[in-house]
């Protein structure tokens, strides 16, 4: 009897248990089985360890690519290496800073970025697959030469935000990507706009 | 009697920690659905001296731009620049309708006919919708924000389509802050204010919502 009852009181566990396994695993990369939250996840200083950013225009594509060091811009035949630093972090009070800072032997350039982070998704992706970024200021600063340009935006309210699929959150790996094709037609032909976000962060950034 | 206190307190731990991980599952996403007529809508876009309006009421839509500028010395009887304020309207017969659907897509229609010229507009939009999650330093709660994606925009007139656009993959997400979310009305409105290279961008837009 007594065993029975144990054996019943586990079959309980089990069956409580069965929803940690499957409900948390939201992107394609995730886990099976974490203890930490989605916003735990996130909520660290990252590193970038690759960023790969493409704007296709019909047979145009402007490319940036950094690889954890170096910065590569590629347009049409033309390559530029630059060397660069990129992080950003997620507070868990709903903020973000990205920041950038590309340089070579002629020119520096650095990009600040802060807003708001949200989870989102439903319908054909799961709830909290999509981190939605609310870009509330930036700073671009250009030096070269002795001349520095400077581009500045803020902003508050129900701004409109990017969009990025959460492939991989785990406690020290961040896979996500954004792609987004457009097309339309202009004095009667079709044109196809495609702009392409891949990044994947690191624990730490430097 | 040990081993049944051992037993029951790993079952209240694995029910928190299952309660704790049932949290990852979907939002509630019947709320919105159904499908709804805007029966009022005010929005506003003001830049530098430059403000575009709209009003509607569920039938007639007013579209006013008005400029206003310092330009006119005045001679007399001191020169100085007067200011001038010049308005223009257009008036419109037509209805917006949205649909919400529990698949988490969305449809978009507004039909216009110009009063003046007699020219009919139709606007239509696909997309998708979504709740976000609560975020402290916003002070927005889970599901106080739709997020809509437009998959799909065409824009045609009587005498034909002017423009079309298909997006696929991750578009932008407008936001709108959820006021009021009953069965029979939605009231949704949105606010920004952008500083670009210190010109300052300023849109408001708010309408009701009332079941079909």
């Amino acid at each position: 009897m007594k065993n029975a009852k144990r054996f019943l009181l586990l079959i309980i566990c089990g069956i409580l248990i069965i929803p940690m396994v499957n409900s948390c695993k939201v992107g394609d990369e995730d886990s099976d089985f974490t203890f930490y939250t989605r916003k735990g996840r996130l909520c660290q200083d990252w590193s970038f360890s690759y960023y790969k950013h493409t704007v296709q225009h019909n047979d145009t594509i402007i490319s940036n690519e950094y690889d954890g060091s170096s910065y590569i811009t590629v347009f049409g035949n033309h390559s530029f290496i630059s060397s660069a630093i990129m992080s950003i972090s997620f507070n868990k009070k709903g903020t973000y800073t990205w920041n950038e800072q590309i340089s070579n032997d002629t020119s520096v350039y650095s990009y600040k970025e802060e807003g708001y982070w949200y989870f989102t998704g439903g319908g054909e992706t799961t709830f909290k697959e999509l981190l939605a970024l609310q870009k509330t200021s930036h700073t671009k600063t250009f030096q070269e030469g002795g001349t520095t340009t400077t581009d500045t935006y803020s902003a508050e309210g129900n701004l409109q935000t990017v969009v990025y699929r959460l492939i991989k959150l785990a406690k020290d790996e961040v896979k996500m990507e954004s792609k987004l094709e457009r097309q339309y037609i202009q004095g009667g032909n079709t044109v196809l706009d495609i702009e392409t976000t891949v990044i994947n962060l690191a624990m730490g950034a430097e | 009697m040990k081993k049944n206190i051992s037993l029951t307190v790993v079952i209240i731990i694995t029910a928190i920690l299952s309660s704790t991980f049932f949290s990852c599952q979907k939002t509630d996403t019947n709320k919105l659905a159904g499908d709804w007529k805007i029966v009022s809508l005010t929005s506003s876009y003001a830049y530098k001296n430059q403000k575009y309006e709209t009003s509607f009421d569920g039938s007639t839509k007013t579209v006013t731009y008005t400029v206003t500028d310092s330009v006119i010395t005045v001679p007399n009887p001191t020169p100085h620049d007067s200011t001038i304020t010049y308005s223009e309207w257009t008036s419109y017969i037509g209805e917006v309708t949205t649909d919400y659907h529990t698949d988490g897509s969305y449809v978009y229609n507004e039909t216009f006919k110009n009063n003046e010229t007699g020219i009919t507009e139709t606007k239509g939009i696909d997309g998708h919708w979504y709740f976000t999650d609560a975020n402290h330093s916003s002070e927005y709660g889970l599901d106080d924000l739709l997020a809509m994606q437009v998959d799909k925009l065409t824009f045609n007139t009587n005498f034909g389509n002017i423009y079309s656009a298909i997006y696929q993959g991750n578009n932008t997400l407008d936001i709108y802050e959820i006021s009021t979310l009953k069965k029979d009305k939605i009231v949704l409105k949105m606010e920004k204010a952008e500083t670009i290279n210190f010109i300052l961008y300023v849109t408001t837009t708010e309408f009701t919502l009332e079941p079909r």
